[in-house]
């Protein structure tokens, strides 16, 4: 047994970040949430201490389990960190510089540390959604909230979910009324992370409920800015996505980190009825480490989730995707894409499966991932797994891990491109349909444009023929 | 224009070129025929920098400068371009922002302005009528789902709006059915002016019916072994390689197939 394995194994029940998470804990929302009846008061504090218990049921992470098995958690766990007493300073110039303040969409909902800033949102009044940040949905929708609230707390399965359940502060609630087309006009959530002067962990949950045959566009970042070296930050996130009946989501989600010790983990819980359509695209980026765990679960005949996901990392950086998509109807598709890009020493861990329940029958699957090294050093763990019970099905998975192809170097080359441009453009073309599902284009081009950053090409004329490809301008 | 003297090349160890003397002059049209595994695409490749081929002997001098310490990369900016045999796929590489950086690294090599998109567009419209190629292949990626004479004319596409001082067609001709060759070979033959030179490498007598050369030259066993004019081609056509094979005294494995596949 390693000395880090031997160190795991004599852990103390708590981890020094439990531990020092739970001594700093509030009650979720209270502090921020004069609005909340005693009633709900009551109720909440009920379900913080039935998380907790959760959580010591479940036991922090260690290497041991196959979810975790290649991810540092040890790193992390053992830090001390503290639930931030107020926001930080928000490092606007920073964000703006990198692109992040563009306006992408009417309403937006902006958190710095896992507090609402009301400076940074715009909640314009519009018929046909609710947008509200969560101390204020739980104050007026108490009574469709706490269940999934109650839900999570007795069922979860995950540490730091269960964490969130606990500990979790301010989010975002959004609501699309039935038969409103709202895609035109993205719906924009930002999670920042503020200047700190200690090791922070923020935990946040978002709900996002779309009415029978509405449509929606969202776009959820979650940025990380620089801290002092050496300090590690969690940010936490929970969404919960209901797509009624015959509603279509288009779906964003944004991990940036600009330090490498910052995680940024998201649980995203999901549930697509019958003829709904939930497009998710989900990009990391940076140099810090991002875990996403996705369950979705289609539950109603006809429905549809695609999923496109791109990783880009250098340095250090890394990236965890564990997902399961629940076929539990007849006739419902999923198609999942997941590619990487990793540079230096980074990586990228694919565990993906798509179920398929006994009487789930003419389910349409598929679910490849691709990834492209471009150090010796980087590493791509790749899990594509299908469990299927019923017989009459159409699923395909697959997984590829390569590097650069040297005749389409040479190609580039004998065009005149010069060797970093050569290897910059493939690069890109090979990440370019990971966006394909992002049909917004304010969105696209945000997207490319952080993702054009990531690859390290900033230089305008690389920068614009590359865009140029991505929007596919007619001669 | 060209000056390949002495070219010794080898790929993994082996030896392909072993000795190639060619001159090529502004204003010439040079085709090279011999047999499959003659070493044909080897000298395109050589000359054009392909990395897996390594120079072992001789020199290759363009417009007097010796371009073997080159990248490739920076021949192809001093005005050498070569039409592949099999054009690369490069998905999510869109055709027309690929063409407008590869013009643009090229007028920064010469000291040029770049070309603002605005003026690119005008130029490319021009440029696609050479080759009749539509509109709709430019938001595509290079060559992605294109069938083979489709790849084909992207190339020559690729030659117009690059416009080389020195080309090297490879097998252009291979794949393409009589209209698609007569439009690329237009396409050439607009591009073709007295201060530029070509090199078109082909298996068939036909492409020179659209594309006129000046020499014709046979190679094989990795050297050129026969010069002429284009009746040259002409009796290669009718009477295939044995004979030219049997004066230059040439009886290797490699043509072994080659005279075979030339007299089915």
């Amino acid at each position: 047994m390693s000395p880090k394995a031997a160190q795991l194994e004599k852990a103390p029940v708590l981890t020094v970040l439990e531990e020092s998470v739970l001594r700093s804990k509030r009650l979720p929302l209270q502090a921020d949430a004069p609005e909340t009846s005693a009633d709900t008061q009551a109720v909440m504090q009920k379900l913080q201490a039935t998380a907790i218990e959760r959580l010591q049921t479940i036991g922090m992470p260690t290497k041991k389990q196959e979810a975790w098995k290649y991810c540092p958690v040890h790193t992390l766990l053992s830090q001390s960190m503290v639930l931030p007493e107020k926001p930080g300073q928000l490092d606007a110039a920073l964000l703006k510089e990198a692109g992040h303040l563009e306006p992408l969409g009417q309403t937006r909902l902006a958190f710095i540390d896992g507090y609402y800033s009301p400076r940074n949102s715009a909640l314009p009044e519009q018929e046909g959604i609710i947008a509200l940040d969560t101390r204020q949905a739980y104050a007026q929708y108490s009574d469709s909230l706490l269940p999934v609230w109650q839900q999570q707390a007795n069922a979860t399965t995950d540490a730091f979910h269960a964490m969130n359940v606990a500990t979790h502060t301010n989010g975002a609630y959004v609501y699309v009324d039935p038969d409103e087309d709202k895609s035109a006009e993205a719906i924009h959530i930002a999670c920042f992370s503020g200047h700190q002067t200690e090791q922070t962990a923020t935990f946040q949950q978002h709900h996002i409920d779309m009415g029978g045959r509405s449509k929606a566009t969202i776009i959820f970042q979650c940025l990380g800015l620089p801290l002092d070296e050496g300090l590690h930050r969690l940010m936490h996130q929970v969404l919960y996505i209901d797509v009624a009946e015959g509603a279509e989501l288009d779906l964003i989600l944004l991990h940036d980190d600009a330090i490498p010790n910052g995680w940024q983990m998201m649980c995203i819980q999901g549930n697509v009825a019958a003829d709904a359509v939930l497009n998710l695209t989900t990009v990391s980026l940076g140099l810090g480490t991002a875990r996403d765990h996705l369950r979705l679960n289609i539950n109603g005949e006809g429905g549809m989730v695609r999923h496109h996901g791109l990783t880009i990392h250098q340095q250090q950086g890394q990236s965890y995707l564990h997902c399961q998509i629940n076929h539990l109807v007849p006739n419902s598709q999923s198609h999942q894409l997941v590619k990487s890009i990793l540079d230096d020493a980074s990586k990228n861990d694919f565990d993906a499966t798509i179920v398929v329940a006994k009487d789930a029958q003419k389910t349409d699957a598929t679910q490849l991932n691709k990834n492209l090294l471009l150090s010796d050093k980087a590493r791509a763990w790749t899990r594509p797994q299908l469990k299927i019970d019923a017989d009459d099905v159409k699923c395909a998975h697959g997984a590829t891990v390569g590097q650069l192809n040297p005749e389409e170097m040479f190609y580039l080359a004998s065009r005149g491109m010069p060797l970093e441009t050569a290897r910059c453009l493939l690069t890109y073309g090979f990440a370019e349909d990971a966006l394909s599902l992002v049909t917004h284009a304010r969105l696209h081009k945000y997207l490319s444009t952080q993702i054009v950053a990531a690859l390290g090409q900033t230089d305008s004329p690389i920068a614009c023929a590359m865009e140029c490809g991505t929007c596919k301008a007619p001669v | 224009m060209i000056k390949i003297t002495n070219l010794h090349a080898t790929v993994n160890d082996t030896p392909i070129l072993k000795g190639l003397n060619l001159t090529i002059n502004p204003g010439e049209i040079h085709a090279i025929m011999g047999p499959n595994g003659s070493g044909k695409s080897t000298l395109s490749k050589v000359v054009a920098g392909h990395p897996a081929y390594e120079v072992t002997e001789g020199t290759v001098e363009f417009q007097g400068q010796n371009i073997l310490d080159m990248e490739p990369d920076e021949r192809a900016r001093l005005g050498m371009f070569m039409a592949f045999q099999y054009p690369v796929e490069l998905p999510g590489v869109n055709n027309k922002g690929f063409l407008h950086m590869a013009i643009n690294a090229k007028r920064k090599a010469q000291g040029q302005d770049e070309m603002p998109m605005e003026a690119f567009d005008a130029f490319l419209t021009e440029k696609l009528a050479f080759v009749d190629m539509d509109a709709e292949y430019m938001v595509r990626s290079v060559n992605e789902g294109f069938s083979g004479g489709e790849k084909k004319r992207n190339e020559i596409l690729q030659m117009a709006v690059l416009d080389p001082t020195f080309a090297m067609l490879d097998e252009t001709d291979s794949g393409l059915d009589i209209d698609a060759l007569r439009i690329v070979a237009d396409g050439v033959n607009k591009i073709m002016a007295p201060d530029k030179a070509m090199l078109v490498i082909t298996h068939y007598q036909r492409l020179l019916d659209y594309i006129k050369p000046d020499v014709v030259h046979v190679l094989a066993d990795g050297r050129i072994i026969k010069t002429g004019d284009k009746s040259l081609a002409l009796k290669l056509e009718k009477e295939g390689y044995d004979w030219v094979l049997d004066e230059a005294g040439i009886t290797t494995d490699a043509t072994d197939d080659a005279k075979t596949l030339a007299t089915v």
